[in-house]
């Protein structure tokens, strides 16, 4: 071979898919910060099966309104789902498109709103206190808007993974229509501004907030990060990126009308916009069920389980919001909608995910500081944390939605307590992971 | 994965021969048990350890070396690349593995089947499989990818060669 190659002026590693491998150790952010996002995540997971379980005999009572049902709801939405997406973003992101973060520091301030202002949020909502409601709603919206420039600006400058990058912005444009939804509604509830004039009533506005939140601002950044994640764990080549793009535009197609419908009771507009949804996810679908065929790993684990479940979720809630659509009194379907929306395919999906990457990152940082990596499956107790949490989150699912459907608020109690239950398993395995790190890092500091 | 180099052809149909192995022995592990012992290998069980002590010796012995005195050696002309000091670390890890249990998979094919002995390789063959297709993912993702960017068309015809002469 040649003892000197071409000289590469336009070379870039960090072009390709496979980045997120190859630059990792050079654009690992510091792992307190990915960290508190997960740790925060996994408590507040506890806390939303716990609201659940306590207010078991209000779930499919709830049409809207501060209790205890909101509070589960926002527990679980901005206390799990964006807490998880938040600290992932910030740390795959970078590595993944090879955009170096600008400032951590706006990473860390976002958490210093964030974590405490959902909080805040969620106890309000809990104990119907609006003033403390708008104070935590304004922190945590605070956090949204720096996490928002600070991804933004990875998307603006990102020349590489275009299709996620596409998800990416889809999702934030959500995220911004979801904050003002959301501080209006808050609003709302003291001075009944909504519904006068021109303005949406109140219920109709919740709604839309939900599905804005759920499908726009989740749902579109869970697939766009899909487009990346799966395939390097199950070793596939990247999903065709046109067809990525067709399925993000029938999704935004069907958001958009769903939306609409919502907000001008048209029963029509919903039920296509729930067959635009099925087509838009059905894509979404055969491009990653494809990955996983033609993927070089054929045993995935226990995680890829939860992603397997997640996706059948996905088109449940489409279908059920479809019915919801169409007799939404009819076996508590809305309520059953919202649940398997949220806690069926968004933390199905999220925690199994979550489960690999936060020994991947362990891995990671263990070579920066140049020690032996620790064997993924051997952290956080797997063998117990991740089976007792898959059971007890699968039995929760089932039997929550037993519960909604046939009205027997025994059943969603008996769920929720499973729920409480594997959320624990789940956050003893993320600090048990966390300590291997820190041990890690301790060895570091004492060897210098 | 499709690589338009035949030196990442051959490195990748490599990597897919040693993941299908080490996926069956997982499996075959996985079934059988730490604490159980076979009282005679399976016809099936012993042609998947002998497969495997030959891919170990390919990966170990040719594979690595190749990849350390060829390829990792021309992409660190170019500049620092950390990935590359993760992947010389993890074969630092996974060929003392691999020797080891190169060394009690052969004990156990010569009739040596203590709980002890099926203990050692249990325990080795879980991490080697693990720690080396999490390596291969590593590769196939990261490594050959930056080879596809760098090596040029004379260089992966010399270096499909040498990489056929020192298997």
């Amino acid at each position: 071979m040649s003892d000197q190659g071409p000289e590469l002026p336009n070379f870039q590693p960090e072009a390709f898919p496979g980045a997120i491998l190859a630059g990792a150790q050079s654009r690992l952010i510091p792992y307190g910060i990915p960290l508190r996002f997960f740790v925060a995540a996994s408590m507040f997971q506890i806390v939303a099966w716990g609201l659940l379980t306590y207010g078991h005999a209000d779930v499919s009572a709830f049409f809207g309104g501060y209790g205890v049902v909101l509070a589960a709801l926002h527990a679980l939405t901005l206390g799990v789902l964006a807490m998880t997406a938040m600290g992932a973003s910030y740390q795959l992101l970078s590595v993944a498109t090879g955009v170096v973060l600008k400032s951590l520091l706006l990473c860390r301030l976002s958490s210093w709103l964030y974590i405490p202002g959902t909080g805040l949020l969620v106890s309000a909502m809990f104990i119907g206190n609006t003033p403390v409601m708008l104070l935590g709603g304004v922190l945590a919206v605070a956090g949204l808007a720096l996490f928002g420039v600070t991804v933004g600006t990875v998307f603006w400058q990102s020349k590489s993974l275009q299709a996620t990058v596409r998800h990416g912005w889809v999702a934030l444009i959500s995220m911004t229509l979801l904050v003002v939804a959301g501080l209006s509604l808050i609003v709302d509830f003291n001075t009944g501004f909504l519904g006068v004039g021109l303005l949406p009533e109140h219920a109709k506005l919740a709604l839309s907030h939900g599905l804005l939140g759920g499908y726009g601002f989740m749902g579109i950044l869970v697939m766009g990060f899909s487009y990346v994640l799966v395939p390097m764990f199950v070793l596939s080549p990247t999903p065709n990126p046109k067809l990525a793009g067709v399925s993000l535009g029938v999704n935004l197609a069907g958001l958009i009308l769903a939306i609409g419908g919502v907000l001008s009771g048209n029963t029509a507009a919903m039920i296509v916009a729930a067959v635009l949804g099925l087509i838009g996810a059905g894509i979404y679908l055969h491009l990653l069920l494809k990955a996983l065929r033609t993927g070089m790993k054929r045993r995935l684990g226990l995680s890829f389980v939860m992603v397997r479940a997640s996706w059948g979720l996905l088109i449940a809630s489409i279908v059920i919001g479809g019915l919801a659509a169409i007799v939404p009194l009819d076996f508590n379907l809305l309520h059953l909608f919202g649940f398997i929306l949220i806690f069926g395919w968004l933390l199905t999906f999220l925690t199994g995910i979550l489960q690999r990457i936060l020994p991947f990152l362990a891995t990671m940082h263990a070579h920066k500081i140049g020690r032996p990596a620790p064997r993924m499956s051997e952290m956080g107790h797997q063998n117990i944390t991740l089976k007792l949490h898959a059971l007890c989150h699968g039995a929760a699912l089932v039997l929550v939605s037993l519960g909604i459907l046939l009205e027997l608020d025994v059943l969603v109690l008996l769920g929720g307590g499973f729920g409480v239950v594997g959320a624990v398993a789940f956050l003893w395995f993320a600090l048990g992971v966390s300590e291997t790190v820190m041990t890690l890092y301790g060895k570091e500091e004492q060897s210098k | 994965m499709e690589y338009s180099l035949d030196i990442c052809k051959t490195l990748h149909s490599d990597h897919m021969a040693t993941v299908r192995m080490l996926e069956d022995l997982e499996e075959a592990l996985s079934k059988i048990g730490r604490n159980t012992a076979p009282n005679e290998l399976s016809p099936e069980l012993t042609n998947l350890l002998n497969g495997l002590v030959s891919i170990m010796q390919t990966e170990i012995s040719s594979h690595f070396r190749f990849e350390e005195e060829n390829l990792f050696v021309r992409l660190e002309q170019m500049g620092d690349m950390p990935m590359l000091s993760i992947l010389r670390s993890e074969h630092d890890t996974i060929r003392p593995l691999a020797e080891k249990l190169t060394e009690v998979i052969e004990a156990l094919l010569a009739g040596g089947i203590t709980s002890e002995i099926w203990a050692s390789v249990y325990d080795m063959g879980m991490e080697l499989a693990e720690r080396e297709v999490f390596h291969i993912q590593k590769e196939e993702m990261g490594f050959l990818p930056l080879l596809e960017h760098v090596i040029t068309s004379e260089e992966d015809q010399a270096l499909t060669v040498a990489f056929a002469t020192a298997k």
